[in-house]
């Protein structure tokens, strides 16, 4: 017990203090703005007009609050006590949002309140002198309430907002929050909630829930958010288990969201990625073996034969793609899945060739958008002797969607800063070079534990970084562990897929019992998914369901929800898988 | 055991049913049983008799035929998503959307140490120890021994008797226990009068440490944020999390008739298919099916699956879109056959508001 609690005080230690590198969140304002950045010694941050280096976070825990200091040494940032902070932070919920608020139990009213600024003895030039001698905001904020007229007579509540307009305009509030699954849900979501595909912070929470995801789990995820999904249930497992993002052979993932977060190199090297049909085919030859191939052959499964009479050019695997044939041939695949590959090789070809059809079947059935660039078709079969899986070089030409991409050197500004909201982040070129050179990948937050951790730290990094990279190429032998066993959690979120055609591939991969669930923007897909899943009893509890939440402001005599709530959750279908083999005959003959 | 897959499977195998593994056993959807495996013994309900010598060695997930071929169930591997729903319940529980939100915002993960009160019936504690597993720990609190007892009797059963530690004691007189000072990551309330509490936990939830109270009424909630700023909390808000449920079938709709179809012929075959469904709900009485919604008729899966689709004949082939048989008139039944979803009215509403908070981290 006295162990156990030991390591879990040092393990939460880790996670509290920003360290040099560290991944972080700049809550401005109480959600007003929000900004990652990465906090190095060298980075800047831009706050309203002016820059400001990150330097003084590191060391601090994450939750400190600092704001900017204008002194004659040029804006800086220092961190200001809890105590201060508190007065104005528990009602800020109502500004946050705009909302007008209701002043219902006051004696004193607004009626003689004239908003002409005349009330306001304090003029802009003066406050720029302030500022200049090196006042702080709150100093700046504390003059303006001494010279405000108008003050005293404003109801208590009215005096608050003051207090709070003020604030932001003058002395800007930034906590500093790690960025965990919730924190980056919420910010995104508040901002540009596109990006993660409108999911919101409870539908998320439901999902990890309704896939049973918890320690020692096997997750299969079909994500198309960016990688967010991984992310996140890398951040629920904690290393514990394993975790698959999969994707169809022409599609190749981004998975820029893992960057986002600190994950421990452990968490790290539990994140694999692994194209669709090699975790077919891991799974159907164990399913041939053990005699169960007329079951899935007859409609639960795709299996080789579905794989192979596709709309695969008939071409035989020639002149198209040398480089990749010899490649391919010194790796560890099987024959079969050679061909696959080359052919997807191919058709990706054809694909981008063919750039007017937006939608096409892919080899293994799903459909397919090509406004990909064609560089994005080439990074997918670089396929070398390690089986190394570039998806870190991905460029998602087709979304806006902030890749994070670290290696990609026109893209180094969102690489290492990725800003919701509109606060950028500046940071100067030779920085970002040496970034670049210090994380090859996205495997690097998990290194930044190990600084932490480990005395000689840059040396082991290097070495460690490829086993340790979040979102890899899964080896042939991790495939074929899952193939054996099954995976035993299904989390899909791909708005843009067909739930149906997902099921139908992607639940044979589970083993019996498993669940699964799958979010989607519309609902109607989702109806039709459940309807023919339970007609073919393919699976069993399902679930349509539409999650809801209500935020509410509670203040004395001021209880009432926010009046900006979010209409847009989302749905889920969430049920168990079967035993394919075991539905058998006679009775599942019978009842069809 | 409740969501730690990997411990149970050997190299080569699925996830067999073993002799004393506690197995939901799935009737219908919105029907299912907990049972603990026991040779020699059988498990009955009113689709049959099920031998529990029959279930071992099976995989989780098959389905299972009773005696005689009579009756059959599917037996599935439990989750705490599937023991909220077959547990007793001793206490008003918690249930996957409050509980999935309170795990999420409380952002609880595995060797996290959480502080719990009430314990309730462990519908809460199941989830929360599945999240700490497996080198965290919860420390579960109620003043009430014999609920403690039985909690505690479930969660061993589950397999979770080592991450979950059941404890008497009143925890709004007396607070949590000394020992367990700077240990919690997370605490949760869901006690009557959280705000007697609130001002002893500083000490339990030093360095940023989330707190989570669950309260049914509006009242409760504003006495709790009362206390928690007067205390100096920080990061207050108070949510309500709902899930709407679907229920999702087929169904046929009608279209109206610009041309050529006479008014009385429509109305003649409105009223004969009145009859014809009324009598065959009386033949079905114990089958799932629904009443005529105007000149529509609504399809369950069975009926589909079956293949013995009962909407009755229409010789005539109007076109104000009635089902058709296919036997009788050749007309492909399915042309108008819709897949709808709407809320279930029995959807459970409202269960409680969720506040968390915060103690803000000091300057030192
Ligand atoms: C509504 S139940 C909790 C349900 C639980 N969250 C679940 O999901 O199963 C509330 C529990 O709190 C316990 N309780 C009430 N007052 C208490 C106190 N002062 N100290 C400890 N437990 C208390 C009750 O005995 C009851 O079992």
């Amino acid at each position: 017990m006295s162990e156990n609690s030991s390591e879990t005080r040092s393990k939460r230690h880790m996670g509290t203090i920003v360290i040099e590198g560290s991944s972080i969140l700049l809550d401005i304002n109480h959600g007003d703005r929000f900004t990652f950045a990465r906090a190095h010694t060298s980075s800047m941050v831009k706050l309203g007009n002016v820059k400001c280096s990150l330097a003084p976070l590191i060391g601090c825990p994450f939750g400190s609050i600092f704001e900017v200091s204008k002194d004659p040494k040029g804006p800086h940032l220092v961190q200001v006590s809890q105590d201060k902070e508190i007065q104005s932070s528990n009602c800020n919920k109502t500004e946050v949002h705009g909302v007008e608020e209701l002043d219902i139990c006051s004696d004193r009213d607004n009626r003689d309140l004239i908003d002409d600024n005349t009330a306001q003895s304090l003029s802009e030039l003066e406050i720029s002198y302030m500022r200049r001698d090196g006042a702080s905001g709150t100093k700046i904020v504390e003059a303006l309430i001494a010279n405000s007229a108008s003050f005293q007579n404003k109801t208590t509540l009215s005096q608050e907002k003051y207090k709070r307009k003020k604030q932001k305009k003058h002395a800007p509030r930034i906590v500093v929050r790690c960025p965990s699954a919730r924190s980056i849900c919420e910010a995104y979501f508040t901002k540009e909630p596109s990006k993660i595909g409108y999911l919101r912070m409870d539908v998320l929470a439901l999902l990890l829930s309704l896939a049973n995801v918890g320690a020692n789990a096997d997750v299969l995820l079909l994500d198309e958010l960016g990688g967010f999904l991984t992310a996140a249930v890398g951040e629920r497992l904690g290393g514990f288990g394993t975790i698959c993002s999969t994707y169809c052979a022409s599609k190749v993932p981004s998975l820029g969201m893992l960057g986002l977060f600190n994950f421990t190199p452990c968490t790290s090297s539990s994140i694999f990625c692994a194209p669709l049909f090699e975790l077919i085919q891991a799974r159907s030859s164990i399913s041939t073996a053990e005699g169960n191939h007329e079951v899935s052959a007859k409609g639960h499964s795709s299996t080789e034969a579905d794989l192979h009479s596709t709309v695969l050019p008939e071409s035989p695997l020639t002149a198209l793609l040398p480089e990749q044939q010899t490649k391919i041939a010194g790796s560890l695949l099987d024959e079969s899945e050679k061909i696959l590959l080359v052919k997807g090789a191919q058709l990706e070809t054809r694909m981008s060739k063919s750039l007017k059809a937006s939608l096409i079947d892919s080899s293994i059935g799903f459909p397919v958008r090509v406004e990909m660039a064609a560089q994005e078709f080439s990074c997918s079969y670089q396929l070398n002797g390690e089986i190394e899986f570039p998806n870190q070089c991905t460029v998602d030409a087709k979304s806006q969607l902030q890749t994070f991409s670290l290696e990609t050197d026109n893209l180094v500004g969102e690489g290492s800063i990725a800003t919701v909201g509109q606060l950028d982040v500046d940071s100067q070129t030779h920085q970002l070079q040496g970034e670049i050179k210090n994380r090859t990948n996205c495997g690097f937050k998990g290194t930044d534990d190990m600084v932490h951790t480990a005395t000689n730290a840059e040396s082991k990094h290097d070495s460690q970084d490829k086993s340790l990279r979040a979102g890899r190429r899964a080896s042939a032998n991790q495939v074929a562990y899952w193939g054996r066993h099954g995976f035993s959690s299904l989390i899909v979120g791909a708005p843009e897929m067909d739930p149906l055609s997902v099921c139908k591939r992607m639940l044979p991969l589970l083993s019996p019992s498993a669940p699964f669930v799958i979010y989607h923007p519309y609902m109607q897909p989702l109806a039709e998914c459940m309807h023919h899943l339970r007609k073919e009893r393919m699976a069993v509890n399902l679930q349509l369901s539409e999650p809801w939440l209500r935020e509410y402001q509670v203040l004395p005599s001021q209880t009432h929800p926010h009046m900006q709530m979010s209409s847009t959750a989302g749905f889920c279908l969430s049920g168990k898988s079967l035993n394919f083999s075991s539905t058998c005959f006679p009775y599942h003959e019978r009842e069809l | 055991m409740l969501g730690v897959p990997r411990d149970q499977r050997t190299e080569s195998a699925e996830c067999l049913i073993r002799e004393g593994d506690v197995v939901i056993v799935y009737e219908r959807h919105d029907r299912m049983k907990q049972a603990t495996v026991c040779k020699g013994k059988e498990f009955q309900n009113r689709f049959g008799v099920f031998p529990y010598c029959d279930w071992i060695g099976k995989p989780f997930g098959s389905r299972v035929v009773g005696k005689k071929g009579i009756g059959f169930v599917y037996l599935l591997k439990p989750t705490p998503e599937l023991w909220t729903l077959v547990l007793s319940h001793r206490t008003q529980i918690l249930y996957v959307a409050d509980i999935s939100f309170v795990v999420g915002f409380l952002e609880i993960g595995p060797g996290k140490v959480v502080l719990e009160s009430g314990t309730g019936s462990g519908s809460l504690t199941t989830s929360l120890a599945r999240s700490i597993a497996p080198l965290g720990h919860v420390y579960s609190f109620d003043f009430h021994e014999l609920r403690a007892e039985a909690a505690r009797e479930d969660f061993k059963r589950n397999g979770l008797g080592s991450l979950v530690t059941v404890a008497v004691r009143d925890i709004q007189g007396q607070g949590f226990p000394e020992d367990l000072v700077g240990r919690a990551d997370a605490v949760f309330l869901d006690l009557p009068q959280p705000w007697l509490v609130i001002p002893h936990l500083g000490r339990y939830l030093e360095g940023n440490v989330p707190l989570c109270s669950f309260s049914p009424c509006i009242e409760q909630v504003q006495r709790t944020c009362e206390a928690l700023t007067s205390n100096h909390f920080t990061d207050i808000r108070t949510f309500e999390v709902l899930l709407r449920s679907y229920d999702v079938r087929t169904q046929t709709f009608g279209s109206l008739s610009m041309t050529g179809v006479k008014e009385e012929i429509a109305a003649e075959n409105l009223s004969q298919v009145r009859k014809l469904s009324g009598q065959k709900r009386g033949r079905d009485g114990l089958k799932q099916t629904e009443p005529l919604v105007m000149q529509g008729h609504v399809l369950t899966t069975e009926e589909v699956t079956n293949g013995k689709e009962c909407i009755p004949a229409l010789s005539s082939s109007s076109d104000i879109g009635l089902s058709k048989n296919p036997e009788n008139t050749g007309v492909e039944r399915n042309s108008s056959e819709r897949i709808v979803a709407r809320p279930y009215p029995e959807t459970r509403g409202h269960t409680g508001f969720l506040t968390f908070a915060r103690q803000g981290s000091n300057l030192n």
